[in-house]
């Protein structure tokens, strides 16, 4: 009841011009960049922070969330109609959706992928609004230790869920992130780090700055040189014929994947560190077990392979802001900009935001009721024209988000110096990219390496420096345990896979 | 299994890693003060302890990332050499490009050096027209009008937003009579 009541005091707030001008703003700016192959909605939230400075934080906070899932909702249509996915956790959309377009069903398809993201994010923001408080109720009672727990198992989650071939390159990408972050006064004792007598280096380089540099620039850098080497490449999109929509057939067959997937989504985006692109191929797996390889068409056109990732991709975006909002620890790099975007308007996310900010919040949780409404209007009747953007000359579109990439860098202290610094982190960014170290894990190190500093500071002063005290707190042990079972057990699971693999080999060479 | 030539490329980037993590290494130990102003013994803490912590797990990542693909690369010129003695040949693969063409990425890196270089003196109209007319002709020399227009347009309409709407004092160059 106290949850509906703070929903309606949520609404009230929320609906206002101003408010409903830039969460409709937000979500189709979300839209366009998730439609763009390239871009996504961290580089889009990066470059477009320095928008926020004169606003207030109810309408930047708005936007900032509507880019954020609206970039979800946009990922299928290039997805379904050109074969490219615009975002990462729309590539499970291809498989289906881009056969199906083949077809000439691409209208049924983009239908598909507009409810389902529709259903997917309205689920997921129906389940913030309901765990978010009885967490809050919990979390309110962790000291430092319990923080530090919790860093640790968010640092544990990153590097166990990522490819078992690339999880030491997850703690280079970590390590990477903490070693940019100790730049500057240190938290605990104001001493200045690797400043070298540089008082532009003595605030640290800002969270805005490396990933406008390390994601934004590195990406236009990318982009640019590769057009140069490959040939500028214009994108045809296939035609949508018809109308975009679903038949009453289509609903009756997606309902179970939609509340199947919904749940999996967003459980999975609660874990740090683990985002849509493992929810899309783990639901889109799950449902090809439980509906059966025989008795569905996947790979060739099969509608639930369109819903079930995006379902999935949308109540995962959704589930990633539940760690954001209730801990104020950021478990992608889209929540890390996101947490950026709360701590400029000067709003620490975490259970106190729920005391201090109750308005700022509960209208924050409206808009995402909103925010989807107003993508499934703008999806099922607009989509055709939504599309015409990827024919947007793509060197245009580079230098556009160079401008805007210098700016963003600029806007921060008005200072060159950090223009420069965008271009000597592009570098890194790129480097990082040719030696296929993952970027998102040193994001969300670099905000982590602070609290973690700090944390670590005060848990060792109220355990006593005692390792036993520290351990026999139950959550903090409780984390710890999982921080070594979500490591662990892919290790073991690989291990059981290769085994297997061995004894059919084994059974195969075998004399008879 | 991996091809000789990945792995070749993996050797290469565990070692720029691990020289990456010991110039760290050495950041850290002449870019901090230990002087004793900020050391505060209650915590038995101080501001090199986390540095160098994150430097020790640094190296150590990237060292095991050398041993690694070492190790690998030696099976694999083992399994190679096996085959061939037991007369099965070696697949033949074909020369992959480096992932990235740093020729062509001069350039954009050279124009942005200069544009940062004079962005005071020309200001951000005019090194911003300068720099997206350097970048829109070295990719595409075709439509000219269409990226002159798009040169100027753009900075100007991003100038006017950011300098009379948001309020956001971009600079206007010292050749305009600014004084910074």
């Amino acid at each position: 009841m106290e949850t509906i009541k703070n929903l309606l005091m949520g609404f009230s707030v929320l609906l206002t011009p101003e408010n409903m001008l830039y969460s409709f703003g937000g979500v189709l700016i979300g839209q366009i960049v998730g439609i763009l192959p390239g871009l996504g909605s961290v580089i889009a939230i990066a470059v477009l922070l320095p928008f926020t400075y004169s606003l207030d934080p109810i309408p930047a906070l708005v936007a900032f969330c509507g880019i954020y899932y609206g970039s979800q909702f946009g990922g299928a249509i290039s997805s379904i109609l050109i074969n490219a996915p615009g975002t990462e956790s729309a590539v499970m959309t291809t498989v289906d959706g881009y056969p199906m377009a083949k077809k000439g069903q691409a209208g049924r398809a983009l239908g598909t992928a507009a409810i389902s993201s529709f259903t997917g994010g309205m689920a997921g923001s129906i389940l913030v609004v309901l765990l978010a408080g009885p967490l809050v109720q919990m979390i309110i009672s962790f000291a430092a230790p319990e923080y530090l727990a919790l860093m640790i198992f968010a640092m544990a989650c990153i590097t166990g869920m990522a490819e078992k071939s690339s999880q030491a390159k997850s703690i280079v990408a970590i390590c990477t992130g903490l070693a940019l972050g100790t730049i500057g006064l240190d938290v605990s004792f104001g001493a200045p780090r690797m400043t070298f007598g540089s008082l532009a280096l003595y605030e640290g380089i800002s969270f805005i700055i490396l990933a406008i540099g390390v994601f934004a620039m590195a990406e236009v850098m990318r982009n640019v040189s590769n057009a140069k080497h490959n040939g500028l490449q214009r994108i045809h999109a296939m035609e949508v014929v018809g109308r975009v929509g679903i038949s009453l057939k289509d609903w009756k067959l997606i309902i179970p994947t939609h509340i199947r997937c919904t749940l999996v989504g967003f459980f999975i985006g609660v874990l740090p560190g683990v985002g849509a692109a493992t929810a899309t191929p783990l639901c889109y797996s799950l449902e090809k077990k439980i509906i059966g390889e025989d008795n569905a068409e996947w790979g060739k056109g099969e509608i639930r392979g369109v819903a079930a990732p995006e379902s999935a991709n949308n109540s995962c975006a959704m589930g990633a802001l539940m760690p954001l909002l209730t801990l104020g620890v950021p478990g992608s790099s889209s929540a890390a900009i996101m947490l950026t975007a709360f701590m400029i308007l000067g709003i620490q996310p975490g259970p106190l935001l729920f005391q201090n900010h109750p308005d700022i919040l509960w209208a924050l949780l409206a808009s995402f009721f909103i925010g989807n409404v107003m993508l499934l209007v703008i999806n099922l009747p607009l989509v055709r024209y939504c599309v015409k953007l990827v024919q947007v000359p793509t060197e245009l579109l580079f230098m556009s988000v160079w401008i805007l990439a210098i700016v963003g860098s600029y806007a921060v202290g008005l200072r060159v110096f950090d223009v420069g610094m965008i271009c000597i982190l592009s570098v890194l960014g790129v480097v990082y990219g040719i030696c296929k170290i993952p970027l998102a894990p040193m994001l969300v190190a670099i905000l982590l390496g602070d609290m973690i500093e700090y944390y670590l500071a005060a848990t060792i002063v109220l355990c006593r420096r005692s390792f036993v005290n520290f351990m026999s707190r139950p959550i903090v042990l409780l984390f710890l345990v999982l921080a070594v079972l979500v490591i662990v057990l892919p290790m073991l699971r690989d291990r059981f896979k290769k085994n297997k693999v061995q004894s059919a080999v084994d059974i195969i060479d075998a004399p008879e | 299994m991996k091809s000789r030539q990945d792995l070749l490329f993996e050797i290469k980037v565990s070692v720029f890693l691990l020289v990456f993590a010991l110039v760290y290494v050495i950041l850290t130990l002449v870019g901090i003060d230990t002087s004793g102003r900020f050391l505060q013994g209650n915590a038995g803490l101080d501001p090199t302890t986390f540095p160098y912590f994150i430097g020790i797990v640094f190296t150590g990542t990237a060292f095991y990332l050398l041993v690694k693909s070492i190790y690998q690369y030696r099976l694999n010129t083992e399994k190679e050499n096996t085959d061939a003695a037991k007369g099965i040949g070696i697949p033949v693969v074909e020369k992959k490009p480096f992932p990235f063409p740093v020729k062509a990425s001069l350039v954009p890196y050279i124009a942005f050096i200069v544009y940062i270089a004079t962005l005071r003196l020309f200001g951000f109209i005019l090194d911003s027209v300068l720099l997206s007319i350097v970048i829109l002709f070295y990719l595409n020399q075709k439509n000219r009008m269409r990226n002159i227009i798009f040169a100027i347009v753009f900075p100007v309409f991003v100038f006017l937003l950011f300098n009379k709407v948001l309020d956001v004092r971009l600079p206007i160059g010292y050749i305009f009579g600014a004084k910074y």
